[in-house]
């Protein structure tokens, strides 16, 4: 009776061409179209819906530059969904959608020294944005990275953090854990405490956080003590999301969805809302 | 209904004056037939408690609410609502240590329909009783309470029950059609006290029993697995087709089910002490069969 | 303007409905709700058409938004997996006896799934809908649809034909080229309106329309409905969510029945290798709306909901929607919750907060 356009919940197809077990319960997904490339193109920070009926579907932090010719995802077992695609194997069909939310604005860090502050699975989404710098380094100035986790066993993209990332110019890696092990030679501590100890200057200075609320909430209070402006200081917001197109009222947060005007926000847009989690 | 209110602000104050936290019982609302729940905690406000005509809200419920948790709470129960209270002590789910309970003897209330029309309340003519007679403080006049014949117990279910299989389900696929799946008859339920329903549906965890899909045969598993969950439990309080958008007679469901173990099990309806539990969860060597139309009646 | 005298309606509607499926308002047992006209013509039904009650239970928004809405099907075959976009099939609806509010709040809808990206679900029901608006000159006591400057009595245009429900027969005027189609094709069941009729009738709609903002006796009035979004602050402070969540028994009545709620969840349901994925209404103050898979909850607080609730609609939807209030005073709220909390004792309340 009338024509069907596409529908923006409709999802695309996309295959499963490699698959990495990172620690117990994250794996990172290497996803392309039947083509062989990317599902679509997209910018650093977005994020894509997968679908794996009849499970569902849940949105993922792309963790690969929009640079590389496939996406990838590092995606930790925690619910229905996710453990569905944990047994995923190579090959597998899934379905996808997107890209939605708005990038990191990579185009006004240019210049900026730029420092990147990941707890655990947050590591996730500034990968995306580290890679996308990293390949257009002469654009930017210093990168500082400081991943942290609970333990040494936590880390995702362990040897791209270890072994590519500081190998860059101008580039550097801070690692710690909260609990060491005997052969841990890094830092102990939780990230705030850690930020302490290595006293970034805010001057000329760009942070992008992203981790679990709670680590978020103290590491975004100590950088803003430490002097840096709530406008210059990027994260990510984490809500429930479903339908990822801000039709369908989950996600919402003062006039805001996270999956259409975040995840990415500063922290100057944030202490603008008037509810906080 | 001044006799009552009355008492109850008197009794109110005193409660709260002897070191009760908090006060639920009824207040008006902005039309003469509202009346809703009063959560009271300042002698100040003990004026605005009033029992009117549509104080038909089962307040036991309230006492499962988190935020009560380890309160002194003073609570009035109508003679339906001290039932559902009874099974909640023996359940296990309040404690009734902290709580001060006054019984009213209850005249039998009015409803009003979605046209606008008031009429008395349909639970209040099959209400056995009305006056919650074990308390020591019954406020309101005992004389007054409404009287109803034991064969108006289960006058709602009689007429379904004469009729055959294939038309008491016709008749129930047309009125479980309007359901829209609000959950507001199991939010309102003083006796549905799971944490996690497993009727819930969406992605809680019973997606794998139930879906949120308008299917009739999803809104009749609800309604037919809640009632079969309350065997045992219900008390025919009424709340569940009171809070109804769409005027569901979900009561006969589960009057259909007491009247069924009181034909089929001797229990009181509800038990004394948590010694008798429902026939779900209690097993006795001569309990009917499976299948067969033993009892009292023929069910 | 046109008469189509009433005992003359189930001819017209029986002749429009080769054309159309058509809801309209029905009695059935102590409810009036949209049915299906042709579950009117059924004997042993019991269901009478009703064009006098103001308000049907439910809104009329499940014409355009379903309760629940299978949209695609999925099939997996080893590691293949398939998607197909379902189609709509059948008549479009033909929504007769709908009142202004109920009209008017699919503007309200619009806004949400027409902008981009455009849900196109919605989109086809909504552009092949047709809607009959009965004006109303008169009101009940839970109405308050001139607090959102809504006109009761309707106005010439936004639906595709208006009726006014006089004496002994309806009276119509067309409000879109679809409406004028209609009145044009089925020419023989209407007859001409003499003029003192149609001034009359005007003018009464005139009047009623201008009358309640005036009539500052109806308690339903008495705060302005920007209050929440004038006062953002001090009112979500406030302690007047706890005292109204103290009550509140955290079901859907109130979204469901709502024209303007639209939050919704999407499910997917198999058998075996294959399902369907579908859409079906929600409610943000059901407890695990917010919840995520790792088991956190920012909204876990019965009042942080009810207020989320009443801040979208009186706050944060006008921010994002060019000061949009998302409310159409139908009244439902007031009439179905079963605790008594309803969109007009938070403006009074608010009220309370700002004037201490």
């Amino acid at each position: 009776m009338t024509e069907i356009a596409k529908d923006p919940l409709l999802p695309g197809k996309a295959i499963i061409t490699a698959i990495r077990q990172d620690t117990e319960d994250i794996k990172t997904y290497q996803v392309r179209d039947v083509n062989g490339g990317k599902p679509f193109d997209f910018e650093p920070g977005q994020c894509a819906m997968l679908s794996l009926p009849p499970a569902g579907e849940a949105i993922f932090s792309i963790t690969s530059s929009p640079l590389a010719e496939m996406m990838e995802f590092s995606i930790k077992n925690v619910g229905r969904v996710t453990s569905e695609i944990h047994n995923l194997k190579v090959g597998d069909q899934i379905g996808i959608r997107g890209p939605y939310g708005t990038p990191f604005p990579v185009a006004d860090f240019q210049k900026d020294d730029l420092l990147f502050i990941g707890g655990g699975i947050g590591l996730a989404p500034l990968r995306s944005v580290i890679n996308y710098v990293l390949k257009k380094r002469d654009n930017y100035g210093k990168v500082d990275i400081v991943c942290g986790c609970r333990t040494c066993n936590d880390f995702v993209h362990y040897e791209e953090i270890t072994e590519e990332w500081p190998q860059k110019p101008e580039t550097d890696v801070h690692l710690t854990v909260d609990k060491a092990t005997d052969d841990w030679t890094g830092f102990e501590g939780y990230i705030p405490d850690y930020l302490e100890e290595l006293n970034f200057s805010p001057a000329g200075k760009k942070a992008i956080v992203c981790g679990p609320p709670i680590m978020i909430k103290f590491v975004v209070q100590q950088l803003k003590e430490s002097g840096f402006d709530p406008a210059d200081i990027y994260t990510t917001l984490e809500l429930k999301m479903k339908c990822g197109i801000g039709k369908c009222g989950r996600c919402n947060i003062g006039s805001k969805y996270v999956c259409k005007d975040g995840p990415v926000f500063t922290a100057k847009e944030l202490a603008g809302l008037i509810e906080t989690f | 209904m001044e006799i009552i209110t009355n008492a109850m602000r008197q009794l109110a104050r005193e409660g709260l004056e002897n070191g009760l936290d908090i006060i639920i019982g009824w207040e008006d609302g902005r039309f003469e037939w509202q009346s809703k729940p009063a959560f009271i905690t300042e002698i100040n406000d003990i004026e605005s408690l009033n029992f009117n005509n549509y104080s038909l809200k089962n307040l036991s419920g309230y006492l499962l609410k988190k935020e009560l948790k380890d309160k002194k709470i003073g609570i009035f129960l109508k003679g339906c609502d001290y039932k559902a209270y009874k099974q909640l002590v023996n359940y296990n789910q309040v404690d009734p240590e902290n709580i001060q309970i006054w019984g009213i003897a209850c005249p039998g209330l009015k409803e009003r329909d979605f046209h606008g029309n008031t009429s008395n309340a349909e639970r209040c003519q099959r209400c056995q009783e009305p006056v919650p007679e074990e308390l020591e403080t019954i406020i309101g006049k005992k004389e007054v309470a409404i009287q109803n014949s034991p064969e108006d117990k289960y006058q709602d279910v009689k007429k379904l029950e004469s009729l055959a299989t294939d038309e008491r389900f016709d008749y129930w696929k047309d009125q479980i059609s309007d359901c829209i799946r609000c959950y507001a008859c199991r939010n309102t339920c003083p006796l549905c006290e799971c944490t996690t329903c497993m009727l819930a549906g969406g992605d809680s965890n019973s997606d794998d029993w139930i879906d949120s899909a308008k299917e009739f045969s999803q809104d009749f598993f609800f309604h037919s697995i809640r009632a079969f969950h309350q065997a045992g439990r219900c008390v025919d309080c009424g709340e569940c087709e009171e809070v109804c958008p769409v005027d569901i007679p979900i009561s006969k469901i589960n009057n259909k089910i007491r009247h069924d173990i009181e034909n089929l099990y001797e229990m009181p309806e509800v038990a004394d002490d948590d010694s008798v539990m429902g026939p779900l969860l209690d097993f006795r060597e001569d309990d009917p069969e499976p299948g067969s139309k033993g009892g009292k009646e023929n069910a | 303007m046109l008469k189509l005298d009433k005992n003359k309606l189930q001819d017209f509607l029986k002749a429009i409905e080769e054309e159309y499926q058509i809801q309209l308002p029905v009695k059935k047992a102590d409810q009036t709700d949209f049915c299906n006209f042709e579950d009117t013509l059924k004997p042993n039904k019991g269901l009478e058409i009703d064009l006098n009650t103001r308000l049907s239970v439910k809104s009329p928004k499940s014409y355009l938004f379903p309760r629940s809405e299978s949209y695609l099907e999925f099939k997996k075959d080893n590691e293949r997996l398939d998607f197909k976009l379902k189609e709509l099939t059948g008549k479009a609806n033909l929504i007769f006896g709908i009142r202004n509010c109920d009209q008017e709040s699919f503007k309200i809808l619009d806004k949400v799934f027409l902008q981009e990206p455009v849900d196109q679900l919605y989109k086809r029901r909504r552009n092949s809908t047709i809607t009959v608006v009965a004006r109303c000159l008169e009101q009940s006591e839970t109405c308050f649809c001139q607090l959102f400057e809504i006109e009761p009595a309707g106005s010439e245009t936004g639906a595709d034909l208006y009726y006014y429900n006089y004496n002994d027969g309806l009276y119509f005027t067309a409000g879109s080229d679809q409406g004028e189609l209609i009145l044009s094709d089925y020419s023989q069941y209407f007859k001409s309106v003499e003029p003192e009729i149609e001034k009359k009738l005007n003018q009464e709609a005139n009047q009623f329309n201008g009358k309640i903002t005036a009539d500052s006796d109806n308690p339903l009035m008495q705060n302005k409905p920007e209050l929440l979004y004038d006062n953002k602050e001090a009112i979500f402070n406030s302690d007047i969510w706890q005292e109204l969540a103290n009550r509140c028994l955290e079901c859907g009545i109130c979204t469901y029945l709502c024209p303007t709620c639209h939050c919704y969840d999407i499910q997917d349901y198999s058998a075996d290798q294959s399902g369907e994925r579908y859409r079906c209404w929600d409610s943000c103050l059901f407890s695990n709306f917010t919840e995520m898979a790792h088991g956190d909850n920012p909204r876990e607080e019965t009042y942080q909901r009810l207020r989320q609730r009443f801040f979208h609609k009186l706050v944060y939807f006008p921010e994002e929607q060019e000061e949009s209030l998302a409310c159409v005073g139908c009244g439902r709220c007031l009439g179905s919750c079963p605790v008594n909390i309803d969109i007009t004792e938070v403006l009074a309340l608010a009220g309370g907060v700002i004037n201490d």
